[in-house]
């Protein structure tokens, strides 16, 4: 459990009776205030008072946690978790068995995949935003595989669409879960797996029984962690979406660039905020008495 | 027809040319405990390990009983193993890893508790079936280990240095406990490991290893007693290696001719002489027998179930040993008369 | 191909390239003061100006201020904004710190507008920059103090089109509701993407239209009808330039420059003058209200507005000059390649600044629904 209350929420989740090291003391007393200062002044503007074709003066108001209430901005937030959750766990489903077949690779052609997969992490977002946009075109991209191939008649345009977004957001988020996974998959004792061998289990029985369960607090932790990723990707759903698949984010980062509300965008972050992280704590609790 | 386990011209070659099994071959009889013993990196391991199907034999094949099971799956030869980490399952309790296998199989649940309440009696830890395997001390992680392997009622069952993580006591009744299991339930048994003592204590019989090849196959006490190499004279128990000549059917050490020893077929000039310590007679220098050798009393140590003395003369360090009661009470720096019996002396061609 | 921002897009506020590049120049310039002597410095009059990172900076350091340097022997210190808002939010922090990055920043008139009413702008005395009266009178912002905002170039967001994929060339922006672009087309997807002002044109009676919500509510209506037809809402240029390029849409609204670039690279794309007039936006040079360089700043935006330097940044950024075409030297040819002599749509900048809630708040209900 130590792993993922560190993933969640690093020094809250402390019991308070531990004692702390005192040479921890100082790194925490710098990082508390950095920590939370950014978030306090978030609460604060979310609550001043919006002046049109101004800026904001300080205020203790809820119009704009009032005007969150409206059901399409419910919406469109219900949209963005689900959105997560959904790539969190397709990232998850492909990552973590496609880790475990490569830490059982040679050493060499482990450290080919590691390089590989840094390259794709060193791209920003717009630009594998940009690259999908181009293969899921209808003129240049995979859809004319598709149809050399004999699976469709004739080139289409897969994008935007829900699809498009889907996909963009979980190749981004792959080599995350790849090497969220990889030390503790290169770490796991394969004895373990072995032992199963020997008592009638397949290899996919292997890796069902025992790597799986064992296992679960990292998978457990990447799922957090692509979820909250996800829900901060703002360039993907905006640039490969049409408007009914933009995220809370790409509404965020409107209201700051276009609209100049940076109250109602400081609220609307708020909300996600708390949305988020009590659906973490929540699914936290539901994890711990599982067990 | 008895259901031995056949082991015929076993190799194991890894990339890069390195030889870890030379042609090896051994039969491990139906019932018996038979003992890989060798020093790390002997090759025992990767033996036990091509018996149990967790790597690939790069030649030679593994029968069991009249079946070649060189090519089959690991999960699919019923083997029971207990691994050097014991490889419990930390996400299921100790009935959920010793039921493991069963629940495989498909047995239902009724018959699967009544199984682990079993296994649990057998190695005598009633109860704990409900217990995490993280709450267990290392002895109960031992056993629950064996217990887990035996639940599939293995045709063999195969133990790879189980008992290098314990300490020295707990270790010895351990030994005797698991013989005794065995024994009671005549199951075919291979254990790896690197203790001599483990090995003298739990085999029907012994084969040791060395450097990829087999060195002897025998008993624990004709291994001991009549090593059939040097290293194994050297490696099983304690011996004193006396680098000698052969001449005229006698050897001479130290100037000291010893007649009547048997020399090997393959004997030049350059032989070593090997004597366990409890073989040395001593006499004191006044009353030598004529072929004796002159030595000086270095150290003494008594440590109450025997009197170990080390002896130099020259080049010369030689370790006795005797019960207190034999002991002729010598002290540091006597001369002394080391008496070398024939018939306790082993010759091996060479200076090793 | 370029990537520079008319203030429009927030796609180049991600890089945030601006910040940590001006943290290196100020850092070089304090190393700088502090290496030479008191008397060099004296010497050499500097003033900083920031522009649209980019394409569009680079041009501004290649070809007008040095020639800014050689008219005036004044070095201007090129300062790069990712665009007109987000480098409001900086300046606005940096006024009330104390320290500005830039003493000009370039602004498109809603920025403009907004800094002026948080105080953030000091105003010019246009009798020390004779040339602004080259410049039409629109282009001069007066936000109540004086003239705060003096223009500094123009360009159209135009209606283009595939030149193989669409002919004849659309006379209206009428015919964009026609059911023969259904999925065809690529639209600005933000509020003040100016969809809204070129609708109430084409379909109502312009601004008047927008003065009330009524009418801005009728003119949201109309282009809810266009949905069908839009099969990309951009918000990043290069969304929409690739969209071209790849045929993904065969029209809709884009930069009128960069269009001619795309066409000068063998795309068949080029820009269409309807009937109804393309929209024109324009930047304007606004000073700081704690910069200390005001003579400088004087001089800047005096050379800035002769009709020569006008043309100079048409033949070398791609900008409209804010000058009558006669006062200039430009040929037709160079004339047409970034502006029009059509009558342009304005934005209704004040209803934009008013409403900015209600309009983005009706117009992302329509879009999203």
């Amino acid at each position: 459990m130590a792993e993922v209350a560190a993933a969640a929420a690093p020094p809250a989740a402390e019991p308070a009776k531990r004692r702390w090291p005192t040479g921890l003391i100082l790194p925490s007393a710098v990082l508390w205030p950095l920590g939370v200062a950014p978030l306090v002044l978030l609460a604060i503007v979310s609550l001043a008072e919006n002046v049109p074709g101004g800026s904001y003066v300080p205020g203790f108001e809820a119009t704009h946690y009032l005007r969150l209430l409206e059901p399409r901005y419910a919406g469109v937030l219900f949209y963005s978790l689900w959105l997560s959750a959904l790539v969190a766990v397709i990232a998850v489903t492909i990552g973590f068995p496609f880790t475990y077949f490569v830490t059982r690779q040679p050493r060499r052609v482990q450290v080919l995949w590691l390089v590989g997969l840094m390259t794709v992490l060193s791209l920003s977002e717009v630009l594998v935003a940009f690259a999908w946009q181009v293969l899921l075109s209808r003129n240049i991209g995979l859809s004319k595989i598709l149809v050399v191939v004999g699976l469709l008649e004739s080139p289409i345009s897969l994008q935007p669409g829900f699809g498009a977004v889907l996909v963009a957001l979980v190749y981004l988020v792959l080599p995350y879960t790849f090497l969220l996974f990889y030390p503790s998959l290169s770490r796991f004792d394969r004895s373990l797996t072995e032992a199963a061998g020997t008592m009638g289990a397949g290899p996919g029985q292997q890796f069902l029984t025992v790597v799986l369960p064992v296992m679960r607090i990292p998978i457990f932790g990447s799922l957090l962690l692509v979820f909250v990723y996800v829900l901060g990707a703002y360039v993907t759903p905006s640039q490969l979406g049409s408007p009914e698949h933009w995220t809370v984010s790409v509404y965020i980062t409107d209201q700051v660039f276009t609209v100049y509300n940076l109250p109602f965008a400081s609220a609307m972050a708020m909300a996600l905020m708390v949305v988020s992280v009590a659906l973490v704590l929540l699914s936290a609790k539901i994890g711990e008495s599982k067990r | 027809m008895a259901i031995d386990l056949r082991i015929e011209d076993v190799e194991k070659l890894y990339p890069g040319g390195v030889r870890a099994l030379d042609k090896v071959s051994l039969t491990v009889p139906e019932g018996a405990l038979v003992c890989f013993l060798g020093p790390s990196g002997c090759g025992k391991t990767t033996l036990l390990r091509i018996v149990a199907g967790l790597e690939q034999a790069s030649g030679g094949r593994v029968l069991h009983g009249t079946r070649d099971i060189s090519q089959l799956p690991t999960h699919e030869r019923g083997f029971g193993m207990v691994f050097q980490s014991l490889a419990l399952f930390p996400h299921l309790s100790v009935g959920g890893n010793i039921a493991y296998a069963l629940r495989l199989a498909g047995v239902d649940r009724g018959r699967r508790d009544e199984k682990v309440a079993q296994l649990l009696d057998l190695i005598q830890l009633p109860g704990i079936a409900d217990r995490p395997v993280a709450k267990l001390s290392g002895g109960q992680r031992q056993r629950v280990a064996i217990a887990r392997a035996l639940a599939q009622e293995p045709r063999l069952l195969l133990l790879d240095e189980p008992m290098s993580a314990l300490d020295a006591k707990l270790r010895e009744s351990l030994q005797v406990e698991l013989r005794l299991l065995q024994k009671r339930l005549k199951i075919t048994t291979i254990l790896v490991t690197h203790d001599q003592r483990e090995a003298m204590t739990m085999a029907d019989l012994i084969v040791v290893m060395n450097k990829g090849a087999i060195e002897q196959i025998d008993t624990p006490s004709r291994i001991y007693a009549e090593p059939a190499s040097l290293f194994v004279a050297d490696f099983i128990g304690q011996t004193n290696l006396i680098k000698a000549e052969a001449r005229d059917g006698a050897v001479i050490v130290e100037g000291a001719a010893i007649p009547g020893v048997a020399l090997p077929a393959n004997a030049g000039r350059d032989v070593t002489v090997s004597i366990r310590p409890e073989s040395l007679r001593l006499h004191a220098a006044t009353a030598a027998p004529a072929n004796a050798i002159r030595l000086n009393v270095a150290f003494v140590r008594n440590v109450g179930s025997q009197v170990e003395v080390h002896l130099n003369g020259g080049d010369l360090h030689l370790v006795g040993s005797c019960s207190p009661r034999e002991w002729p009470g010598f002290s540091e720096g006597d001369a002394v008369a080391a008496e070398l019996p024939p018939a306790a002396c082993r010759v091996f061609a060479g200076h090793g | 191909m370029t990537t520079f921002d008319k203030s429009m897009s927030p796609s180049s506020a991600l890089t945030g390239k601006a910040s940590r590049r001006d943290i290196l120049k100020v850092g070089a310039g304090l190393a700088a003061a502090a290496a030479f002597p008191m008397p060099a410095i004296a010497q050499e009059r500097t003033i900083k100006v920031g522009s649209y990172g980019g394409y569009f900076e680079n041009s501004f350091i290649d070809n007008v201020y040095p020639a800014f340097k050689e008219a005036t022997g004044i070095t201007v210190e090129s300062v790069t904004q990712p665009n007109s808002s987000a480098w409001l939010t900086t300046m606005e922090q940096a006024t009330k710190a104390g320290a500005v990055p830039a003493d000009i920043s370039l602004y498109d008139k809603i920025a403009m507008i907004r800094a002026s009413k948080i105080g953030m702008l000091k105003a010019y005395d246009l009798t020390k920059a004779p040339n602004t009266s080259n410049l039409e009178k629109l282009y001069l912002f007066d936000g109540g103090a004086g003239v705060v905002g003096v223009g500094a170039m123009s360009w159209y967001v135009n209606m283009i089109i595939n030149t193989e994929q669409v002919t004849p060339a659309p006379a209206s922006w009428a015919e964009f509701w026609e059911p023969k672009f259904a999925g065809k087309l690529g639209m600005y997807a933000n509020y003040d993407g100016r969809l809204i002002d070129i609708a109430a044109k084409t379909f109502f009676d312009g601004p008047a239209t927008l003065g009330t919500d009524e009418g801005i509510i009728a003119v949201i209506d109309k282009i809810a009808e266009l949905k069908p037809n839009v099969k990309i809402w951009w918000k990043a240029e290069n969304v929409m330039q690739n969209a071209m390029q790849n045929e993904e849409v065969v029209a809709g609204q884009y930069y009128h420059d960069v269009t001619g670039i795309m066409a000068s690279e063998g795309f068949p794309v080029a820009s269409v003058f309807p009937k109804e007039g393309n929209v024109v936006d324009y930047g304007s040079w606004c000073l700081s209200s704690i910069s200390t360089k005001e003579a400088e700043a004087h001089e800047f935006i005096n050379f800035c507005s002769l009709p020569s330097t006008q043309a100079l940044m048409s033949r070398k950024i791609g900008t409209a000059p804010l000058v009558a075409k006669s006062l200039t030297d430009l040929t037709d040819e160079e004339f047409l390649a970034v502006s029009s002599e059509q009558t342009p749509i304005v934005p209704a900048y004040e209803v934009y600044l008013e409403k900015a809630d209600f309009i983005q708040s009706t117009w992302e209900k329509m879009l999203t629904a």
